[in-house]
């Protein structure tokens, strides 16, 4: 067949259908490979937001929650607590919480949604132990008479505050996180996820 | 456009003549029939075969007791998992099926 003989239309035509066709099945081909790569239903499920009960959570005391693996403290605080808060203020080194460690809703004084609920994430800021509780103040908790409640890391002394502040002059360099959270009634509380997306 | 393209690239690459002289204009003999089919498809499974691979390996763990586990999870778990095992399982013995019929070929033309 010469070149004269060729049937331009039809040949444009064949062109254009096969690269379609194999563009189709090119695309078709790439989404199993791609999806692949998204999250799988295991990594969803171990990120999932968790709920709590905190129903029986007395005032003054505090409970653990797990979350991605990391433990979560919901502390219950007391008014006195509360009020103890604005005596240390001198004391911690981020007090009006400027450094972005926690949600926007819980960038106030008490660093949570409901002044009563602490919500923390309970991995100290310095190299990751969990800090121990030291709710009570004074000198019972073995932390001198001027401890006004709070936490301490037992792994290089790091000291927090009732509302995970970190003190000044400690390893610690930031206070510690809230995670995301929300109240779905007055008693249950779920932690990982705040009604914006996960 | 396409046109522009391409001649961009033929002026650093000779992707056209390259093209040509390799797979649209490739001199082969008229007496070629479907046997000689065999070698381009051993060539094609063997890249299903390197791609679904690599892809399998991203979620599989060659360990003696994690290697049952990690199987489940890319059936179960992962988005396509599924399928791009079983790609890669019947890419395998695609891969006998063509070889062996090219092997034939060889034998039975000798070339």
């Amino acid at each position: 067949m010469g070149e004269a003989n060729v049937n331009n239309g039809k040949r444009r035509f064949l062109v254009v259908a096969t690269s379609v066709a194999g563009g189709a099945a090119a695309v078709a081909v790439a989404v199993p490979f791609v999806a692949s790569m998204f999250p799988s239903a295991r990594a969803k499920a171990a990120g999932a937001p968790v709920e709590v009960d905190i129903s029986k959570v007395e005032p003054g005391m505090m409970i653990r929650a797990e979350w991605r693996s990391k433990p979560v403290w919901i502390v219950h605080r007391t008014s006195d607590m509360l009020e103890g808060l604005k005596k240390v203020d001198s004391r911690v080194a981020d007090p009006d919480s400027e450094r972005p460690m926690q949600p926007a809703y819980a960038k106030n004084e008490y660093r949570s949604r409901k002044p009563e609920w602490l919500v923390l994430v309970g991995i100290c800021t310095h190299l990751g132990c969990s800090p121990s509780d030291k709710l009570k103040a004074g000198p019972d908790s073995g932390l001198g008479e001027e401890w006004p409640g709070g936490f301490f890391c037992p792994c290089h002394g790091s000291k927090f505050d009732l509302a995970g502040r970190v003190f000044k002059d400690v390893p610690a360099p930031t206070n510690l996180e809230v995670p995301k959270y929300q109240f779905l009634t007055d008693t249950r509380l779920v932690i990982g996820e705040d009604g914006k997306g996960a | 456009m396409t046109k522009g393209l391409i001649n961009w690239i033929d002026a650093r690459f000779p992707l056209t003549s390259l093209w040509k002289e390799h797979l649209s204009e490739y001199y082969a003999p008229k007496n070629f029939n479907f046997w000689y089919y065999f070698g381009s498809l051993a060539l094609m499974v063997l890249v299903i075969q390197i791609v679904s691979g690599i892809f399998l390996t991203m979620h599989y763990k060659p360990d003696a007791a994690q290697a049952f586990g990690s199987v489940e999870y890319i059936m179960r778990d992962v988005p396509g998992g599924w399928l791009i095992r079983y790609i890669h399982s019947t890419g395998a013995s695609m891969f006998f099926v063509v070889v062996y019929l090219h092997m034939f070929r060889g034998l039975l033309y000798g070339s």
